[in-house]
């Protein structure tokens, strides 16, 4: 089974970018700009891991933020999906919070997505196996 | 027991403290680890972003820097460097276009390339042109002559190239000019010393012939003089038989044109001597006052029916080592000529004095004096003032020139004062020291 990533991000670049670069790794990614759509899909698509943008709201203001997109699945659903949280906002950088949301890995975002993907092969390893 | 439970649960209580905050202390811990990653794969970014720029920035100026060097060394290079877009629109011109044509390079640019210069070429020449460098898309080399601001016309070497694309369609021209007015001006100034020198060597060339001619001639045509004029004399003193009255005038009209064309041919031989270089000198020791009277006593006979009266004025003079037959030769010359050349009645006047270590003679006459344009040539051989004068007088036209090539051949001067209507002196030298002979 190809492993699949759920993608939240409100930037349309961003999102393009990291499909582009995890479909070239060979997962398949099911990409949302808020988390309120994410969470309304997240049994539907099934996903191994979801990659979580901190601020949400750009696009949609007042949509719920990563924290809480985490919390939901993780404290609140306790679904078995492991969750990356990764923000390119300094103003955002909370790890602790993050940890206490059940977030498995916290990333902040530079230019290089390579942490990324280094990230997501850690915990639920390669696209096929 | 209150107490105790109380403790016991006081110490459930710790118990479940102590988990959470070691639990507290891991998120804490983990966030700090996060964080701190976060952090420095950050850090690490903003440092190479920074070297980037600052490479990007180095590049950047060098690249400023180099292409403002190349500009320095176009704008200032001595030959006419002008680009010009594919429609011939100049673009760039540097600073030898001012130079060398006067117009300032901002005046050009933006303008049709040539349209400035007002050149003279023909149409034609700029149609080959064109074509050689947008159809053919060659370089052209040329000449060609254009026009200054100030009107000027100048000769440029100039080479066009244009400058190709990828894909072949011309980008831009570039012409460079170089003035070569100054360098044609030479040359022709060179090709014509050339040609004078050529000149000068075929004039060399034909003057030797000349007195090659001259002297062979001479030579040849003396050789019969002496019998025909021995015989002639014995005609006369009748050893032929006697002759008669008419044949005797006639016998006289010959023997007098005989030593006319003697005189002629003996002159012509001194001549060919003089221009040869080979004129002989016997030199020895002379009283020029004694050779001066003999010379005076002669000419008195001369032409006795023009009554002229020859007044001598003989300083005191050395005796010199020189050939007396040559001075007596151009001293007649001289007071022959004045004779020739004086009203009857009039008088002549000789004289000879001792001056700046030369003996130094004057003929001085009251006769009809020499043109000035005449003045110029009047050394020249077969040189006579007047076409008529040489039928009235007589003469070979040869006298001066000889008188010249005997006084310079011995380091000597001839010169000679004179005005048109009023009379002549001619002036000639002997150096106290004779020049010896090779």
């Amino acid at each position: 089974m190809t492993k699949k990533i759920l993608l939240v991000d409100d930037r349309e670049n961003v999102r393009v970018t990291l499909r582009d670069i995890f479909e070239n790794e060979g997962y398949k990614v099911a990409a949302f700009d808020t988390g309120e759509k994410a969470l309304a899909m997240i049994d539907k698509e099934k996903p191994d891991l979801a990659l979580l943008d901190t601020e949400l709201d750009t696009v949609v203001p007042k949509s719920m933020n990563g924290f809480e997109v985490c919390r939901q699945i993780k404290k609140v659903r306790k679904l078995p999906i492991k969750v990356i949280v990764y923000t390119g906002t300094l103003g955002m950088i909370d790890a602790v919070k993050a940890r206490r949301m059940g977030a498995d890995d916290y990333i902040i975002k530079g230019e290089d997505p390579a942490v990324l993907v280094k990230s997501v092969k850690k915990l639920i390893g390669d696209a096929k196996n | 027991m209150p107490k105790i439970r109380s403790r016991e649960k006081t110490k459930e209580q710790l118990k479940e403290e102590l988990r959470k905050t070691k639990e507290e202390v891991a998120i804490q811990k983990w966030g700090i680890e996060k964080t701190l990653k976060g952090m420095k794969t950050l850090v690490k970014e903003i440092i190479q972003k920074k070297k980037e720029i600052e490479e990007a920035k180095i590049k950047a100026e060098t690249s400023a820097k180099d292409l403002e060097k190349f500009k320095l060394a176009l704008d200032n290079t001595s030959e006419q460097v002008v680009i010009a877009d594919p429609e011939g629109i100049v673009i760039y011109a540097n600073r030898a276009v001012e130079k060398i044509t006067g117009y300032m390079p901002e005046e050009a640019i933006g303008k049709k390339s040539g349209a400035l210069w007002k050149s003279p070429m023909s149409l034609k020449y700029y149609q080959k042109m064109w074509s050689a460098i947008k159809e053919q898309k060659k370089v052209f080399l040329g000449e060609i002559l254009n026009r200054r601001k100030n009107g000027d016309l100048y000769t440029a070497a100039i080479s066009i190239t244009p400058v190709l694309n990828k894909k072949g369609e011309v980008k831009f021209f570039v012409s460079i000019e170089r003035d070569i007015t100054e360098y044609k001006e030479a040359q022709k100034v060179l090709m014509k010393e050339e040609l004078r020198k050529e000149e000068i060597r075929k004039l060399k060339e034909l003057d030797k012939i000349k007195t090659q001619f001259l002297s062979v001639t001479s030579h040849e045509l003396r050789s019969p003089m002496t019998p025909m004029k021995a015989q002639l004399q014995m005609m006369m003193q009748g050893y032929f038989g006697k002759i008669n009255k008419k044949q005797k005038e006639a016998i006289n009209i010959v023997a007098s044109n005989t030593d006319r064309l003697d005189r002629l041919i003996q002159d012509l031989l001194e001549v060919s001597r003089i221009e040869a270089g080979r004129l002989k000198f016997n030199l020895v020791r002379t009283d020029l006052v004694k050779e001066f009277k003999t010379v005076a006593k002669e000419m008195k006979a001369f032409l006795p029916e023009k009554n002229i009266k020859l007044v001598l004025n003989i300083g005191k003079l050395p005796i010199i080592k020189t050939d007396p037959d040559k001075v007596i030769e151009v001293l007649r010359n001289l007071i022959n000529n004045a004779i020739k050349f004086s009203p009857n009645g009039s008088k002549v006047f000789a004289a000879a004095e001792l001056k700046n270590k030369t003996i130094q003679f004057s003929v001085m006459d009251k006769g009809i004096g020499i043109s000035p344009e005449s003045q110029k040539r009047i050394f020249e051989p077969f040189f006579q003032t007047e076409q008529t004068m040489s039928r009235k007088y007589g003469g070979t036209g040869l006298g001066l020139s000889i008188c010249k090539g005997i006084v310079e051949a011995q380091n000597g001067k001839i010169w000679f004062e004179s005005e048109k209507g009023k009379g002549s002196t001619f002036y000639f030298t002997v150096p106290l020291k004779p020049v010896k002979q090779v």
